[in-house]
């Protein structure tokens, strides 16, 4: 009984220990390792379409009252084109093709993703071990783009919301050596703009916020830009 | 259940009372393009300022309303929870309410040197230039003269300004409505809004000394933002291009703005926002367009 509850004591330490692991802080691109010699492949993750992203209402139907409550604004954001975060893309390719010899634009299924394993580095080396798409792609180093969301961000205390809809682009952008699959550069993008004046003009298509979506747009373009400078 | 009810007084008469507060809105408006059949022409323009009214001096300010709310939990029973909901509701909304209209008094404390300096500025030296296109009565519903209200802005270190002409012309009596909504009983309605250049130290403090002419500065920005007004009525503005993220200089910053471009010159750019408000910025201000001189 007692080697029982020492175990969970154990389990429940390691689990809560877990929790509290450091994050990986921005890695400034190491420009140094880049030249002439080396070959660049830009993986760009599905960037879905935009919408409204709910936070802090804490319970199932919280959250189902504010998505309902939120409907009409997600339904216009989700109408919008991505073409221009999209092309942010492209300051990535223009940004390494200016330090590196040669640089594409790959594509990785999502099944070649899951088969890549987890790295056991420290910080400053990328979670999964990419070192394996070294061969595979014919490259030497790796950047990902990854807009995991963006469209409007609304925080929430249970039912009732605490800010009017921002503008909103969340995402992560790296670049990993393959050699030793160490970060050479590493950026959390996490851009909330707020919207001028009124935000609630359902009938004339939320300009505001979506001129603040815009905004936050164009904030993560300038910040992947400036990754070069 | 004594305590539950004392306990949604309270609530409510918390909420009530912080909604006392209410910031300003006068700088926001719905836009309304006039009928095809009524556009102005420019030879015909007129427009009413209450000269007797005092100029509208403000500090630009923060528009976030976001609050930190702590996590509340509701008890009782479904109704009481309910109410609680709905109490908790009003309480943030006033919060909001109450945070936007302590940035707008910062905003205007922190310009109270400018607004001193200013004294001097009314409607009158306004539209001194003006005498033409300016009407001396309150006009009536329908007699297509422009009421405008001017709402100057300054940022925080006292070297710019900016305008928001706020322009409407009601309905003729007979073709109004019932509803309580303004807009529907409006023919038209906008916003002008023009920014000024940033003034050079030396000229901020001449401006601030008196000793130069401050005036001048405000009737410049009133000028183009009435001779825009015109173009607008008149139906120069309805074709509108195809929109674009402009990039905007503010101090050592950029400004981002999603809008059309429907004029430019050699000194300013003339946009036309997602409201369809039409917004003057210097030239110079707009980075990422090709300059026209």
């Amino acid at each position: 009984m007692k080697a029982i509850k020492l175990i969970f004591a154990a389990a429940l330490t390691v689990f809560l220990a877990a929790c509290g692991s450091t994050p990986q802080p921005p890695v400034q691109l190491q420009k140094q390792l880049l030249n002439a010699e080396k070959r660049v492949g830009i993986y760009v993750d599905v960037i879905e379409e935009p919408t409204t992203n709910i936070y802090g209402a804490g319970c199932l139907l919280c959250y189902g009252v504010a998505v309902a409550a939120n409907s009409s604004l997600s339904k216009h954001l989700e109408s919008l084109p991505t073409s221009d975060i999209e092309s942010s893309k492209q300051i990535l390719l223009e940004g390494y093709k200016a330090k590196a010899g040669s640089v594409e634009f790959i594509e990785l299924t999502e099944q070649e993703f899951k088969k890549l394993k987890k790295f056991k580095g420290e910080l400053g080396y990328a979670k999964k071990d990419f070192r394996s798409l070294k061969e595979s792609k014919n490259i030497d180093v790796l950047v990902v783009l990854d807009i995991a969301t963006h469209g409007a961000y609304r925080g929430y205390t249970n039912y009732v919301p605490n800010t009017d809809p921002q503008g909103y682009v969340r995402g992560l952008v790296y670049s990993v050596d393959l050699e030793t699959n160490q970060y050479l550069q590493y950026l959390e993008l996490d851009k909330k703009v707020v919207v001028e004046g009124e935000w609630d003009e359902p009938k004339q298509k939320f300009p505001g916020v979506t001129n603040a979506y815009y905004q936050a747009v164009e904030q993560v373009k300038e910040t992947i830009n400036k990754i070069f400078l | 259940m004594i305590r539950i009810k004392k306990l949604l007084v309270s609530l409510v008469t918390i909420a009530a009372l912080a909604g006392c507060k209410s910031p300003k809105r006068d700088d926001y408006v719905v836009a309304k393009s006039l009928n095809k059949d009524d556009v102005i022409e420019q030879s015909e323009f007129k427009f009413y300022l209450d000269l007797n009214a005092p100029v509208e001096i403000r500090g630009e300010y923060s528009h976030d309303r976001s609050i930190d709310s702590a996590q509340v939990m509701y008890y009782g029973t479904p109704g009481a929870a309910l109410v609680q909901v709905f109490s908790h509701a009003a309480i943030n909304s006033s919060l909001k309410e109450q945070r936007l209209k302590e940035q707008q008094e910062e905003a205007n404390r922190y310009i109270g040197p400018l607004i001193e300096a200013s004294k001097q500025v009314t409607h009158v030296t306004l539209t001194e230039d003006m005498s033409d296109y300016v009407v001396k009565q309150l006009p009536v519903a329908g007699d297509k003269t422009v009421n405008v209200k001017p709402i100057f802005f300054s940022n925080q270190d006292m070297n710019k300004l900016s305008l928001k002409l706020i322009a409407w012309i009601e309905k003729p009596k007979s073709s109004k409505t019932k509803s309580r909504k303004k807009l529907s009983n409006l023919m038209y309605q906008n916003i002008i809004e023009v920014h000024g250049s940033t003034w050079s130290e030396e000229t901020a403090t001449a401006l601030m000394d008196g000793q130069a002419d401050i005036a001048d500065h405000y009737e410049a920005l009133f000028v183009r933002a009435v001779e825009s007004l015109k173009k607008d009525l008149s139906g120069t503005y309805s074709q509108t291009p195809q929109q674009q993220t402009l990039h905007i200089k503010k101090k050592n910053t950029k400004q981002f703005l999603r809008a059309s471009v429907i004029e430019q010159s050699c000194e300013y750019v003339v946009i036309k926002n997602l409201r369809n408000w039409i917004l003057h910025y210097p030239a110079s201000y707009v980075t990422n367009i090709q300059n026209q001189c």
